[in-house]
């Protein structure tokens, strides 16, 4: 009875163990990923099942402040017939607003900020995929270390701590490959609730992007379901160089 | 027009912008519709392209300008054919002030497709089931003021711009008597023959409107006020002059405007993955009860609420998108307005859209309204499919019935089928 106790005592530590160095882990790819302000072009390439392939280009505004407010602009360049429209997303005590500028409707208007796991902008990506996680609706295990792409990498199990997250971001559970040398994640398989492996990213081509913060030049997200993928490929980092605060307004959102 | 854009371009060479690279853009469109059924007399059918150019500012420039040029011609309606200067404005930022003057469309409400406040730009109403681009800018001066989740935008419109009403030619046309009892033998009838008066008259001076709007955004709600004194921008159509020559009788449609104050509250937010939004606007027309009917000077409440989602699909359905929206117009007398009456279209009304994504190229959209007033409806489905980045076809069938004293169900043989071409760069 006693050893029981023992061994059952000694797995719930070494299970407990495994979350912290997860969580830690993701803590430094955190640190890594986290800047006051950035700005990055972006060029998305969509590849449907059928190998019919469309392009995109935006700019990318975003600022992380001190008390946790997040502020994003994100606005197409190509094509001629989204040119000009824009995304600002506002997170605020961890409420969320979302608004949606059409040149064409000379307005701009709310959009749900619940569907994370709708498709953002009709690319493989959702919503949930590019916006920055919050760490504590997760939990991460360690579950192995495995060489990707040349690396050493941590192979971490991420788990949803609520229902309503699985719910959001349509992921039940994520494997993410994080580089031991630098906390970059490299890798994510994505499964659903029926434990479907439905998705796959890999970053690569991962380089200094200045102010000591290393960021990946190419995405590529497939989605093993449909048989589509979409290429992001990123240019002109501006790390840390102040973006006014005007940037983020439905005054500037509107203004194109 | 070429007034316009001399002016245009020595406005932003004056301000020092000319050294930067405007931005040209532009669209060509093709429109072929045809009516299932030939109405004699009337224009059957639309074979018209369209040509939009657009020269913007450099959008990284602090001070922004715009301008789009319309080229369209129609072989099969005359009235349609136009060469027009849809928006030209500059506008320069000071501090928390933005100040523009120009000429442009102002989208003040927030509900899709029915939206009582957006009472500023005049309609072009040759085609009322065109409902896509029908907005005619109004030359206007504007100042925004803004602070923190406040907005305030103020403007001053000095000659106000009127709505395009279809001609005697145009199947939206409404239907007159064509034959009126003999005076002295009331068992014969008589022609009557009709002159159109297209001048606007008014009941009022001078012809200026302005306007006041403004925005709070408060822990996700969107909350807009707004004031607008002003011109009615779709006249009304009154007959006078009826006069018996011997042989026929003799009558002048004329076309009247009058002054018009509207309160207007709008609202959207979101409900977990709903959105909401409701706007009511409070008329208060001004009007010579002598010059015009008793109804147009009938104070009323117009309110509209609609709720919407975005659901997310699978590998062949993307995307369901429906819209529900109900519009209510109150009238504070005992007065009710025509069911026919173009400015009352939506009294009693329900409208509903759904919009579905299919693969990657394909949208499909079905728009159906019914009216409880008049017992009339409309349902319009179409089919957009990509060809390319900015390239697009589209097809679509509408119909319309019910009861022939509504305003849809008098159209009841304009049912029709379209079909266009449609390129931006």
């Amino acid at each position: 009875m006693k050893n029981l106790l023992i061994t059952l005592l000694s797995l719930c530590a070494t299970s407990t163990l495994f979350a912290q160095s997860g969580l830690e882990i993701m803590q430094k790819n955190e640190a890594q990923m986290s800047s006051k302000f950035q700005t990055v072009n972006l060029t998305m390439k969509l590849t449907s099942a059928k190998g019919r392939v469309k392009e995109r280009t935006l700019e990318w505004q975003s600022s992380e402040m001190p008390q946790g407010t997040e502020k994003s602009l994100i606005r197409f360049t190509y094509p001629a017939d989204i040119k000009g429209s824009g995304l600002l997303s506002i997170d605020e005590n961890n409420v969320e607003t979302m608004w949606l500028y059409l040149p064409a409707l000379k307005k701009s208007r709310q959009i749900s900020s619940k569907e994370k796991s709708g498709s953002f902008m009709g690319s493989d990506f959702s919503y949930s995929d590019i916006s920055s996680e919050d760490l504590k609706d997760y939990t991460y295990k360690v579950v192995g270390s495995e060489s990707i792409f040349g690396h050493d990498c941590y192979k971490i199990e991420a788990t949803p701590i609520s229902e309503e997250t699985i719910k959001e971001t349509g992921y039940a559970t994520r494997i993410l490959w994080v580089r031991k040398k630098d906390h970059m994640i490299t890798q994510v398989n994505y499964f659903n609730k029926e434990g479907e492996h439905i998705k796959q990213l890999i970053a690569n081509d991962i380089k200094d992007a200045g102010n000591n913060k290393l960021r990946a030049y190419t995405m590529s997200m497939k989605n093993l379901v449909k048989g589509s993928s979409t290429v992001l490929s990123f240019s002109d980092y501006n790390i840390n160089t102040p973006i006014e605060n005007e940037v983020f307004t439905q005054r500037n959102l509107s203004s194109w | 027009m070429k007034y316009n854009l001399c002016v245009l371009f020595a406005l932003a060479h004056f301000l020092g912008y000319s050294q930067l690279k405007p931005q040209i853009g532009g669209s060509l469109e093709y429109d072929y519709f045809n009516y299932f059924e030939t109405i004699d007399d009337k224009i059957n059918g639309r074979n018209e392209g369209t040509f939009t150019l657009s020269l913007s500012s450099d959008k990284k420039s602090n001070v922004k300008w715009n301008s789009d040029i319309e080229f369209r011609n129609d072989l099969l309606n005359e009235n349609r054919k136009r060469v027009m200067l849809k928006e030209m404005f500059f506008s320069v930022p000071s501090g928390k002030f933005d100040i523009s003057a120009g000429k442009r469309i102002l989208n003040w409400g927030v509900t899709e497709g029915v939206s009582p406040l957006n009472c500023i730009n005049p309609l072009d109403y040759s085609d009322i089931l065109d409902i896509e681009d029908q907005e005619i800018g109004e030359y206007m001066i504007k100042t925004d003021f803004y602070h923190k989740d406040i907005s305030i935008e103020v403007l001053y419109i000095p000659v106000t711009q009127y709505s395009i009403l279809p001609t005697m030619d145009s199947r939206w046309f409404p239907e007159l008597e064509t034959k009126a009892p003999h005076p002295l033998d009331p068992t014969q009838t008589l022609p009557v023959e009709y002159q159109y008066v297209t001048k606007k008259q008014n009941t009022k001076t001078p012809e200026a409107d302005f306007g006041a709007k403004c925005k709070y955004f408060f822990k996700g709600n969107d909350i807009s006020l707004l004031y607008f004194n002003g011109y009615s921008n779709t006249p009304i159509s009154t007959i006078s002059n009826f006069g018996f020559t011997g042989e026929h009788y003799q009558a002048t449609i004329e076309e009247f405007t009058y002054n018009l104050q509207i309160l207007g509250l709008g609202f959207e937010r979101f409900l977990g993955n709903v959105g909401l939004k409701i706007e009511s606007a409070y008329h208060i027309p001004d009007v010579e009860d002598s010059i015009i009917s008793d109804e147009a000077s009938t104070e009323y409440i117009h309110s509209v609420i609609s709720l919407e989602r975005i659901f997310q699909g699978g590998e062949v359905i993307k995307n369901i998108h429906p819209i529900i929206l109900y519009s209510n117009e109150s009238p504070l007398d005992e007065n009710n307005f025509d069911n026919k009456d173009l400015q009352h279209i939506f009294q009693n009304a329900l409208v509903g859209k759904i919009s579905i994504g299919i693969g990657d190229n394909t949208e499909v959209e079905v728009t159906g309204l019914y009216t409880f007033n008049a017992s009339d409806f409309y349902m319009k489905s179409s089919c957009k499919y990509a060809l390319a980045d900015g390239a697009k076809c589209f097809v679509s069938g509408t119909t319309l019935g019910g009861e022939t004293d509504g305003f849809f169900g008098s159209y009841d043989n304009n049912d029709r089928i379209s079909l266009g071409f449609s390129y931006e760069f």
